[in-house]
Parts: C-alpha cells; sequence; structure tokens
C-alpha cells in the first residue's frame, strides 16, 4: 500500500507528471501499486477531461473599468465611503458628483463654473506640479492627467459629441461608441475620437504640442493657421511647432509615451530644455541655464517618479558635460 | 506560485503601491471570475461582486491582513462577498434569487474513446459529475487552485478535519466503481466459462 490517494492526487508533482500517455502505464500500476493507480486514473479526468463554462458575456472593457474605478478608490489619501456604481447611464446631476467625488480627494483643486442646472455646465479638473491623477468620466472614459495640467469636461449638451479642453497632458482612454464624436480641445488643435487611445502633450510653456496614437484612430482638426486636418495611425506621433507653426509626423513606439500613468517618463531624443520643463512640473523646482547653448543638448532615457532629482541628474552628467548646483527650489545647469 | 513572492506583493499593496495593484487585478481578476461564475449563471452579478471586493480592498488597503497566499485571499474576500449580496438581494425580491444560485457547477465529459472506456473513465467522469456541491468545490479548490486543507476549511467555513473527509468520500466512490466493476467482470466471466 503506497500513500494515501489524497496525497498524490493534490501532489503539484504528481499532477504535473500525469499526461495523456499515461493512461498506458495504467494497467501495470494496478498490480503494484493501486492507490496510486486509482489517483492516475482521477488526475487524468480532472485534468483532461473537465468541461468548460462557456464563454463570457462580460466585456474586457467592463474589467478595465471596476479597475480604473477601483484605483480612484487605491489612491486616495483619507479613507472615504465606498461608492458602487452600477449603472453608467447615470444623469447629469450624478455624473457631477461622480467627478465631483474623484476628484475632491485626487486633486484637491477644482472648480464648478457654473450652477447645476445650466446647459452649459463645465468642470475642472487640475492636478498642480508633482501632482498627477487618474480618473473616469461619467460617459466611461479613462483620463491619466500628468504633472500642472487641466482637464475642463463640458456636461455633454448633446449625445453625439463629448468635448474636454486640455491644458497640460493627458491620456485618454475613450470607451467606444460608434455615434458619438468625444473631442479633446487643446489651443493648437483639436483631437476627434471614436474609441481609441491616445496621449496629447499641450503645455502653454512648450514650444511642441503633440499627441501619439496608441490604438485606434483619431482625426486632428483645428490646427492653428492650417486648415487641413490631418488623420493618425497607431503608432504616429502628431507634433505642432508654435514658433514656426510647421507639423510633422513621425513613428514611434507609441506603448512608451503612456509610461508616465505607471511613474515611468520615458523621452525619446529630446533637448535638455524640454527636459527641464518637464522636470520642472514633476519636482516642483525652476530650473535655470546658465549658457542657453546647453538647452539645445539632446538627451534620451526614462525618469522614474520615485528618484530623487538628484539621481537623475547623475544619469544625465553620464552622457551631457553639465555641473549641477542646487539652493533651496532653483537648480542651475552650467557647462562643465 | 511563489508563496513569498505573495507575501512582498501583499505588503507593497498595502501600502499603497500601484504597480502592485495593478498586477493584483489583472493576474487574478479572470480567476476571482471563474470562481465565482461556477457558483451561478448571472455573469453580470459575479461581476458586481468582484467589483464589490476590489473597491472594499482598495479603501481598506492599510488595514488588511497579511496574507502569503493572495489568490487564497481574493477567492475567499469574493466567496463571502457572493453570499452576502446574495442575502441582500434575497431581501428585496424573494423569487430572484432562489434559481440565483446553481449548484457548484463542475462537470466532466463522458464522451470518452474505446480505450478510456475500457479503464471505465465514462463511470468515474459520471461519479465525479454527480458529487455534492461541495465536494466538487473542496476538489475544485484543492486540484485547480492548489488550496492546502486549512486553506480551503477557511475559505469554506467548514473545520479542517471535513476537508479530508470530504474528499475521502469522494475517493471511496470512485474506487467503489473501479473495483466493482472489476468483480463483475470476474462474475460475468464465471458465470459464461461455466
Amino acid at each position: 500500500m503506497g500513500r494515501d490517494i489524497q496525497d498524490r492526487l493534490f501532489d503539484k508533482k504528481f499532477r504535473s507528471e500525469v499526461s495523456k500517455e499515461s493512461l498506458k502505464d495504467y494497467k501495470q500500476l494496478k498490480q503494484k501499486d493501486s492507490d496510486s493507480a486509482l489517483a492516475l486514473l482521477v488526475s487524468y479526468i480532472l485534468k483532461f477531461k473537465k468541461k468548460d463554462i462557456k464563454a463570457s458575456h462580460v466585456r474586457a472593457s467592463e474589467f478595465d473599468q471596476i479597475k480604473h474605478e477601483a484605483l480612484n478608490i487605491y489612491n486616495r489619501k483619507r479613507p472615504t465611503k465606498v461608492f458602487s456604481i452600477r449603472n453608467f447611464q447615470i444623469t447629469a446631476a450624478a455624473s457631477i458628483l461622480l467627478i465631483f467625488g474623484v476628484s475632491t480627494y485626487l486633486m484637491g483643486e477644482y472648480h464648478l463654473f457654473s450652477g447645476f442646472n445650466s446647459q452649459n455646465d463645465v468642470i475642472e479638473i487640475a492636478t498642480s506640479k508633482g501632482q498627477q491623477s487618474e480618473l473616469t468620466l461619467p460617459d466611461g472614459t479613462f483620463v491619466a492627467l500628468n504633472y500642472d495640467s487641466k482637464l475642463k469636461y463640458h456636461l455633454a449638451n448633446s449625445n453625439a459629441l463629448q468635448e474636454v479642453e486640455l491644458v497640460g497632458e493627458a491620456f485618454f482612454k475613450v470607451t467606444k461608441n460608434k455615434a458619438r464624436t468625444f473631442r479633446v480641445i487643446t489651443k493648437d488643435m483639436n483631437v476627434n475620437v471614436l474609441g481609441t487611445e491616445f496621449n496629447v502633450k499641450a503645455y502653454e510653456d512648450d514650444r511642441k504640442t503633440e499627441t501619439v496614437l496608441v490604438e485606434g484612430s483619431v482625426e486632428i482638426d483645428h490646427i492653428t493657421e492650417n486648415k487641413k486636418s490631418v488623420i493618425l495611425k497607431p503608432g504616429d506621433k502628431w507634433t505642432f511647432d508654435k514658433i514656426n507653426h510647421k507639423h510633422a509626423i513621425i513613428r514611434t513606439d507609441a506603448s512608451l509615451t503612456k509610461r508616465w500613468i505607471t511613474g515611468e517618463h520615458y523621452f525619446d531624443k529630446i533637448t535638455l530644455g524640454e527636459l527641464a520643463k518637464t522636470l520642472e512640473r514633476m519636482y516642483k523646482v525652476e530650473i535655470r541655464f546658465k549658457d542657453s547653448s546647453l538647452k539645445n543638448e539632446i538627451y534620451s532615457g526614462s525618469v522614474y517618479q520615485d528618484e530623487a532629482i538628484e539621481e537623475l541628474f547623475d544619469v544625465i552628467k553620464l552622457t551631457i558635460a553639465i555641473n549641477i548646483e542646487k539652493n533651496e527650489d532653483e537648480i542651475w545647469i552650467s557647462k562643465k | 506560485m511563489d508563496k513569498n513572492l505573495d507575501s512582498e506583493i501583499w505588503r507593497r499593496f498595502k501600502q499603497g503601491d500601484k504597480k502592485a495593484f495593478s498586477y493584483i487585478f489583472d493576474t487574478y481578476h479572470m480567476q476571482m471570475f471563474e470562481y465565482g461564475h461556477r457558483f451561478t449563471f448571472d455573469e453580470s452579478f459575479i461581476k458586481d461582486c468582484i467589483q464589490d471586493v476590489f473597491f472594499e480592498l482598495a479603501s481598506k488597503k492599510d488595514k488588511l491582513s497579511t496574507t502569503d497566499n493572495i489568490l487564497f485571499y481574493l477567492l475567499k474576500s469574493l466567496r463571502i462577498r457572493i453570499f452576502t449580496n446574495l442575502r441582500k438581494n434575497k431581501n428585496v425580491s424573494a423569487d430572484f434569487n432562489d434559481d440565483l444560485l446553481a449548484d457548484f457547477r463542475l462537470e466532466y465529459t463522458t464522451e470518452v474513446d474505446s480505450e478510456e472506456k475500457e479503464l471505465r473513465l465514462d463511470q468515474l467522469a459520471q461519479a465525479l459529475n454527480q458529487l455534492p456541491p461541495r465536494q466538487k468545490e473542496t476538489i475544485f479548490l484543492k486540484f485547480y487552485k492548489n488550496l492546502s486543507n486549512s486553506e480551503v476549511a477557511e475559505l469554506m467555513g467548514v473545520n479542517y478535519q471535513s476537508v479530508g473527509n470530504a474528499i475521502q468520500k469522494a475517493i471511496n466512490k470512485l474506487r467503489d466503481i473501479i473495483d466493482s466493476d472489476q468483480d463483475s467482470i470476474v462474475l460475468f466471466l464465471r458465470m459464461h466459462i461455466r
């Protein structure tokens, strides 16, 4: 008599060794050790003969939704009552509360421009320097807002159009809805969307405005001094230079552009001047150049949110010959 | 699954690490759904239960106990949530929920080829299909989810001993089939050779 059947049946090693071929050994095994033989048969059935439960009607996007809602709660500082949103066809009043609730503890800063009754209600959600946040809009769209950014959400006047205004940088994951256009309005362009993932960077003090399409399709129109609109394919990065009014599309690894949501900022060949602007937003510091030609040095690499700014400059110093001086909230960069 | 890794991930989750949250959600939500779906055909009910579990974990992250088996922790939370929500719904509408809770659905196919038939696999599969729901759930948690007897006991709210007993009962039933069949063949042959 060998070990107990239970021990075998639930032993990982025994179970993993059972294959479709194992049945051939059964008769021989049965003579030697009938417990093992029975464990073999039962394992075989459990492993290979289980009926699958029929495919689910719950779509992956519904779980995405749950994840983002839960993340919103997870990111709160102080404990608040758990709210559960069962039904997303909520009324305007309820949706104000939803965004309101989310924004209160995430951003610490929100403004309501007008009363609840007006048709043109706008809600502004803002992050300050050093602060990021994630939220789900009442229409199910997921938005991650980067440092020092502002998003104005227009409570929809019509079901066919949902508009948001953006100053700064945000990543959008728009719920698919063929009957409705989602529009991101920025100073130098509009982005029109059906259902897709994309990143918009439109800071007022940046020289360039850009949109990177991760998935789906978007149209860019209302470009400053340009009548023609542009349609992007996944992996396209559209940039607009505010000074010379040139715009261009380059191919890029789109998945990298949304890494900032998880705390990694990836830069592909940007100038030190542009990098400094991002760092100012991240670390709430002022960065000044003693020699302005340094602003044109090129840097590629990642910056991690939880990294101290000194550590980051140590990395930059490896490829660019600079000296760093820090006093209080000011950082001076000079030639080595 | 490396249990030590689980402890570390869970520790980070409790500290508010977003990556740990993402990892846990992404890794386990479908497993939770599959487990819950075995109790009922109502998928949106299970989806809501999973939502409740994650909302609760998210809001109480710093107060959660430690665990070295995240899957166990999540399945336990989900099971409690399913039965709590069922009870809540029951108060609202009695007739709605009576058939919401199916047996624990764990079925094995009995269509087998001749080789499998010779080994009585079809009869074994039938016997497994006829096990009471709690024995099926025990087998599911132990065989497919690698839980220990004490984890199964805690999850199902029974005592440690009865987990082993439940499975022993099931195994005895299966052994009877194999042995009795052997006997009946011998008997059959004797009768006909004579």
